[in-house]
């Protein structure tokens, strides 16, 4: 079991380090106020302060449904 | 209009789900399962679907999309592109300006897409999840939008239509290829008894999932036909909306433009 969690932290290092592609930030609004978003390189998030969302990305992919988001607290 | 398929539906009400009815919201949850299920083996299905065609279909529809074969560049929207199919084909089609997004609500069919394309250029192509009806990118950002086998499992129709017509640039085209409405006797009636019968039986011997490919047919049958479907292109603000149909309408490619 150990061993796992030390394969999957390296995983989630290894993501950290894979930017999102400008292009396609370039063109990523959030789906409901489709306003600005920011970008959390180290959380691998994507935030909608209007929505009070961080839509959060996998593997490399963004995940753009609210109901896939972590609410923000401050708002 | 019939009212058979799912739009306009005010809170409270009904959605179909193949032909149960189910309450909205449920609906894409459902939809969503049918396809994490059948992710892995969604071209197989598609191929029992239409006997094959299904390849030459797409085939098609590039050729009508006709993608700039120059280094002009040019972007694609590629909605519910979980396998890659159009994605593979525009690429191969197109110049060297040529950009790709692929946008899909499943999570299993963009690893799909993932993995097929760990080759290409990550400046030339994208991969993203988000819901058709609510897309997660800003007006007027493509040249083009395509939707293969997509559009009958969005819940609401209409408002996916008007989310395309937002996305694209002035200009920009859209396209949809979808299981349609046989209009040429006889073969209405083998595939009404093939798809009902045949292919349940087929996905459950192949797939082992006879539930979700009898809920393929049935949304089959609950899509809209080809003259509705375009006036509902219509009403999403496209203009010179025009239809092809193919092999007997088993499928149809609709085409309109943001002009």
């Amino acid at each position: 079991m150990s061993e796992k969690t030390e394969v999957s932290a390296d995983a989630r290092k290894a993501q950290k380090k894979a930017k999102l592609d400008p292009k396609l930030l370039e063109i990523l609004v959030c789906p409901i106020t489709k306003g600005a978003l920011e970008y959390d390189s180290d959380a691998q998030e994507l935030i909608s302060r209007e929505a009070g969302l961080a839509y959060p990305i996998r593997d490399g992919i963004p995940i753009m449904l609210p109901d896939e988001a972590r609410k923000l607290e401050d708002s | 209009m019939s009212g058979t398929h799912a739009h306009d539906n005010g809170p409270g009400q009904t959605e179909q789900f193949g032909f149960t009815a189910v309450p909205e919201g449920e609906r894409q949850r459902l939809v969503n399962q049918v396809f994490s299920r059948v992710a892995r083996r969604y071209d197989l299905m598609n191929d029992l679907m239409s006997g094959g065609l299904h390849r030459l279909w797409k085939d098609d529809m590039i050729a009508w999309l006709a993608p700039p074969r120059d280094e002009r560049p040019f972007h694609l929207f590629d909605v519910a592109g979980g396998t890659g199919d159009i994605t593979a084909r525009y690429l191969e089609a197109a110049g060297s300006g040529a950009t790709c997004t692929i946008c899909d609500i499943s999570e299993e069919m963009l690893g799909v897409a993932k993995s097929r394309f760990s080759s290409v250029d990550p400046a030339r192509l994208q991969i993203l999840l988000g819901d058709a009806s609510a897309l997660p990118v800003c007006d007027n950002s493509a040249d083009a939008y395509t939707i293969a086998f997509g559009i009958r499992n969005v819940t609401q129709i209409d408002r996916a239509l008007r989310e395309a017509f937002r996305i694209l640039k002035p200009g920009g085209r859209f396209l949809c290829l979808e299981f349609s409405h046989v209009n040429v006797p006889l073969l209405d009636t083998l595939y009404e008894q093939y798809s009902f019968k045949a292919i349940p039986a087929l996905g459950g011997l192949v797939a082992g999932d006879r539930e979700s490919y009898r809920y393929l047919v049935e949304s089959i049958r609950n899509f809209p036909d080809q003259e509705e479907f375009a006036s509902l292109i219509r009403e999403a603000g496209f203009e010179q909306v025009r239809f092809r149909d193919l092999t007997g309408g088993i499928a149809a490619i609709h085409s309109g433009w943001k002009l």
